[in-house]
């Protein structure tokens, strides 16, 4: 009996584990919250638009995935505009659209669900027209839009490097980026957060594209405070001591009417949570990772993960796992077999680790230095969703609430529509300023992943 | 090193932190200490629908939350706490889809208007007309009254915390209590962590997980623990202005302050204390909620929790010394935000009275030996 194979999340990481999974007979359920497959790199365009986002090579990469996803389309059960909200036990996995929820309860499930991005609170960063990176990107890459006129871009890794080429090159004027690191070790380190020897060109491209539009390039700056009466107008910057401090006396206005911020990632992990996973605190990795064997395992029987959303490490590792996830969920329940894969699969093995070596030199680019944690005055906000300010959140903690749990129930942090997910690992870096932050227990994970309506969920089929 | 206090108060909730600060009010000299396993509202305080009601079956209960109320309503003044609790008295309305209920909701009633409880029997088109998106089909009747309704939990324990310490009372979290030994007139509270404290009296305040400590010197009480799952939504306008009950249903529904709604809705499980959330609660919960209240359907469900009510035969409170000179205990029975301000005043008073207080008496442990059981007949 070949097994059901149930996937969330059709970005690389699942995109790879459909084909693979399918190849090897599996029945494959495949679904993502968005209408359309490709995830965050390989997103697709909603319009025929004449932009065309990103370097050659990532367009031949995407081409590519693409097509060996639609040779197998037909032949798995695709779900665009499904939210998997819930994974217990078992496992079985709750799912939903609009109106409409089910229960599946498939052999095995893999999740692929990626990461989200990570900002760090300082004055004025929720203004209207202060908006992430990737934010920018996307709306570029899927409904050709662009954010703004004049954007101003602040961050660490690679992301915001790659996306102000790409702002650049669709014509938008980017006025400065503010790199928390100096480029100069970006140049001489494997920079590219989706690394390897073929990521370190597509990342001196981006670099060549910024040089050639001209593009301030400002390394060692922070963001001190964004202004505008209503709108972003302008964003104050100022160079840094080396651990995140700015050093009065630098400061710079720029004006623009985009602000787009990067600081790193957050994993989409509640639902490995949820069911119970074991769990690890990686912060330059994006938070709490769930933790898995070289086959994708987790603690969780029958629960897989795979690509971003086990640890921030590119899309290349994430289509090389992809495919061994695919493969290991196929062969679930037989031990040997899985073992075998190693030796039959050495190739996706290969490519997983070499990709994850660079990755290992990346993530010194998103460990964030204590002096950002200073970026916030007392009135600036924290958690966004319930307006809890950087003061509320210190005052519990100087009451003695120093676990994420009190410190939620003491301010409102992280009881709001994100579930956490946005303001968390800021208010862990809070918490554990100057203390090890390993045994950082996060908040209770409970259901729901993504907000459901009562109607979907009493609409419900259970098998 | 073994600490000694005067007092020791073992649970942080709503009913140890009040019995702290009306204990400290009233005995300024006295060395109390709170200790909890936990931290900040990790106990049933964290987990429940934030509501209150003086509509009770039963004088005592009803006795309980008038004052309760009364306090709640000048909350932040009485612990000087000036951001206030978020009390919102919009009312509640208990819905009866039975004759057998509603003939419950006239007895009450009449027990009401000889405690001053502003209540008010209801038609059908009358609660309609309280709670639009209510289902009005196969209704009976209901009962409202203006004065219920919530408060913060939260809010309202964070505030009895800092008005404790300021008194003076030290409150240590993270500190588990394993054991308790008499020695002479003395307790030795023995803590997971090895920091013992020797204490004149121990006030038990641990609800639902009081035997644990109460067996360890050979007291046996019929209380047990229940697993009891909510869930919270996006904050809406206005929608449903009252709590509302309903006993066919078995739920509370319940929007505070921020707009939120709240839902406990009961479901069959056996006695435990397991806080997961179950795989069939929200398919569950969201059939009842929206059978009664169709209206909500479009609104979001944010999270579901799970925590631990307290059940006693009798679904009272236990209230009182134990038979165990100087070990007091102070369990809620599924009530225990509503009642805690005036539980704090009533123990403050029975820590210190000889003899039992009357106010605590009738919530002794005595009637589990003599069978004078005092069931309250509107528990959902
Ligand atoms: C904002 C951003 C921009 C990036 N830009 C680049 C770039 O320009 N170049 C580059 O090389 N790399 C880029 N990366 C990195 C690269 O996208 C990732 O490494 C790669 O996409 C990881 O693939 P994945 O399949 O693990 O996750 P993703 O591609 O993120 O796919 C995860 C999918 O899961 C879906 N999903 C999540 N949760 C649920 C749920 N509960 N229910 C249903 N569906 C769900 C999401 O909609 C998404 O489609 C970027 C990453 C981010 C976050
Ligand atoms: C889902 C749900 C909904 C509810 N809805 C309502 C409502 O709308 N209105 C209402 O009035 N009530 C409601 N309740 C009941 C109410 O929450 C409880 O009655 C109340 O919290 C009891 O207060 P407490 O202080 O006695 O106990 P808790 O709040 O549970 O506090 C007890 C404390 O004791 C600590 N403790 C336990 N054992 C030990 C030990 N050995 N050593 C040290 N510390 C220990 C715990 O950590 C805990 O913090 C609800 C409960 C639930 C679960």
């Amino acid at each position: 009996m070949p097994l059901h194979v149930v996937i969330v999340g059709a970005g690389p990481a699942g995109m790879a584990a459909a084909i693979e999974a399918r190849r090897r007979g599996s029945k494959v359920t495949l679904l993502d919250e968005m209408a359309r497959s490709g995830g965050q790199i390989f997103r697709q365009s909603a319009i025929d638009s004449e932009l065309r986002v990103g370097l050659p090579s990532e367009l031949k990469r995407k081409a590519d995935l693409l097509s060996g996803f639609n040779a197998i389309s037909d032949q798995i059960d695709y779900r665009a505009n499904h939210t998997a909200y819930a994974l217990f036990e078992g496992p079985e996995l709750h799912v939903s659209d609009d109106n409409c929820s089910e229960v599946l309860k498939p052999d095995v499930v893999i999740i692929a669900t990626g990461v989200c991005e990570r900002a760090v609170p300082f004055p004025g960063w929720t203004l209207p027209g202060v908006v992430n990176v990737g934010g920018a990107q996307t709306l570029l890459k899927s409904q050709g839009v662009k954010i703004g006129e004049r954007v101003v871009i602040a961050g660490s890794g690679a992301l915001p490097i790659a996306v102000a080429a790409q702002l650049s090159k669709a014509g938008v004027h980017v006025v400065a980026v503010a790199m928390l690191y100096p480029m100069r070790s970006l140049l001489v380190h494997p920079y590219a957060l989706w690394a390897g020897r073929r990521v370190v060109l597509e990342g001196f491209s981006y670099l060549n594209v910024l040089r050639q539009h001209d593009i301030l390039m400002l390394s060692r700056y922070v963001p001190l405070r964004a202004d505008g009466s209503d709108h972003v107008e302008s964003v104050q910057i100022a160079q840094h001591d080396g651990t995140g401090r700015p050093v009065p006396g630098t400061e710079k206005r720029v004006g623009c009417d985009i602000l787009a911020l990067n600081y790193g990632f957050t994993v989409n992990s509640e639902l490995a949570a949820m069911a119970g996973v074991d769990m690890t605190y990686r912060p330059e990795q994006g938070g709490w990772i769930p933790i898995t064997d070289q086959f994708c395992r987790t603690s969780c029987s029958g629960v897989l993960v795979a690509g971003d959303s086990g640890g921030l490490r590119g899309a290349w590792v994430a289509q090389a796992e992809g495919r061994i996830a695919g493969a290991v969920a196929s062969r679930y329940y037989d031990e040997r077999a899985v073992s075998n894969l190693s030796q039959e699969m050495s190739q996706s093995f290969k490519e997983r680790s070499r990709h994850q070596s660079f990755q290992k030199a990346m993530q010194q680019f998103l460990q964030l230095p204590t002096g950002v944690w200073g970026w916030a005055d007392e009135e600036t906000v924290v958690c966004r969703c319930e307006c809890v300010t950087q003061k509320q959140i210190q005052t519990a903690i100087d009451n003695g609430h120093t676990s994420l749990n009190a410190i939620k129930r003491n301010t409102r942090a992280g009881m709001g529509w994100c579930g956490g997910r946005m303001c968390m690992q800021n208010v862990a870096a809070q918490v554990s300023v100057g203390k090890p932050s390993e045994d950082l227990q996060p908040m209770t994970p409970r259901p729901v992943a993504r907000p459901i309506s009562l109607q979907a969920i009493r609409n419900q089929t259970i098998p | 090193m073994t600490q000694t206090a005067d007092i020791l108060i073992i649970g942080a909730g709503p009913y140890g932190l009040s019995c702290a600060w009306w204990t400290a009010l009233r005995e300024p000299k006295a060395k109390i200490v709170v200790v909890d396993e936990g931290d900040f509202a990790c106990g049933g305080i964290g987990r429940n629908a934030s509501s209150m009601r003086m509509q009770w079956g039963l004088e005592l209960n009803i006795k309980l939350c008038k004052e309760s109320i009364a306090f709640f309503e000048e909350a932040g003044k009485r612990l000087d706490y000036p951001r206030g609790i978020d009390l919102r008295q919009q009312g509640y309305l208990l819905l009866a889809h039975d004759e057998s209920t509603f003939a419950q909701f006239k007895a009450n009633h009449e027990l009401h208007k000889k405690n001053d409880v502003p209540s008010k029997l209801l038609t059908p088109e009358e609660c309609g007309k309280l709670v639009p998106v209510l289902n009005t089909e196969g209704l009976v009747g209901g009962s409202f009254c203006h004065k219920d309704g919530n408060a913060s939990p939260f809010l309202w324990l964070d505030a009895l915390l800092q008005a404790a310490r300021r008194l003076n009372v030290e409150v240590r979290m993270n500190t588990r209590v394993d054991r308790l030994i008499t020695q002479g007139d003395r307790f030795l509270v023995v803590t997971r962590e090895q920091q013992d404290i020797s204490a004149a009296k121990i006030l038990l305040c641990t609800d639902w997980a009081a035997p644990q400590l109460l067996q360890t010197v050979g007291i046996d009480l019929p209380i047990t623990g229940m697993p009891k799952q909510g869930l919270v939504t996006e904050a809406w306008p206005e929608i449903v202005a009252p709590v509302v009950i309903s006993f066919k249903h078995d739920f509370a529904v319940s929007q505070v302050l921020r707009g939120n709604i709240l839902a406990v809705v009961a479901q069959d499980r056996p006695d435990g204390d397991d806080t997961r959330s179950t795989p069939d609660y929200l398919s569950f919960a969201s059939r009842q909620i929206l059978d009664c209240l169709p209206g909500l359907a479009a609104i979001k469900v944010l999270r579901t929790w799970g925590g631990v009510i307290s059940k006693t035969p009798d679904m009272q409170a236990i209230l009182g010394e134990t038979e165990l000179e100087n070990l007091y205990i102070a369990v809620s029975a599924y009530k225990g935000f509503m009642t805690s301000p005036a539980v704090g005043r009533i123990m403050s008073e029975a820590l210190f009275d000889s003899g039992a207080h009357p106010e605590a008496a009738p919530f002794g442990t005595e009637r589990f030996k003599t069978g004078n059981l005092i069931p309250e007949p509107l528990t959902v």
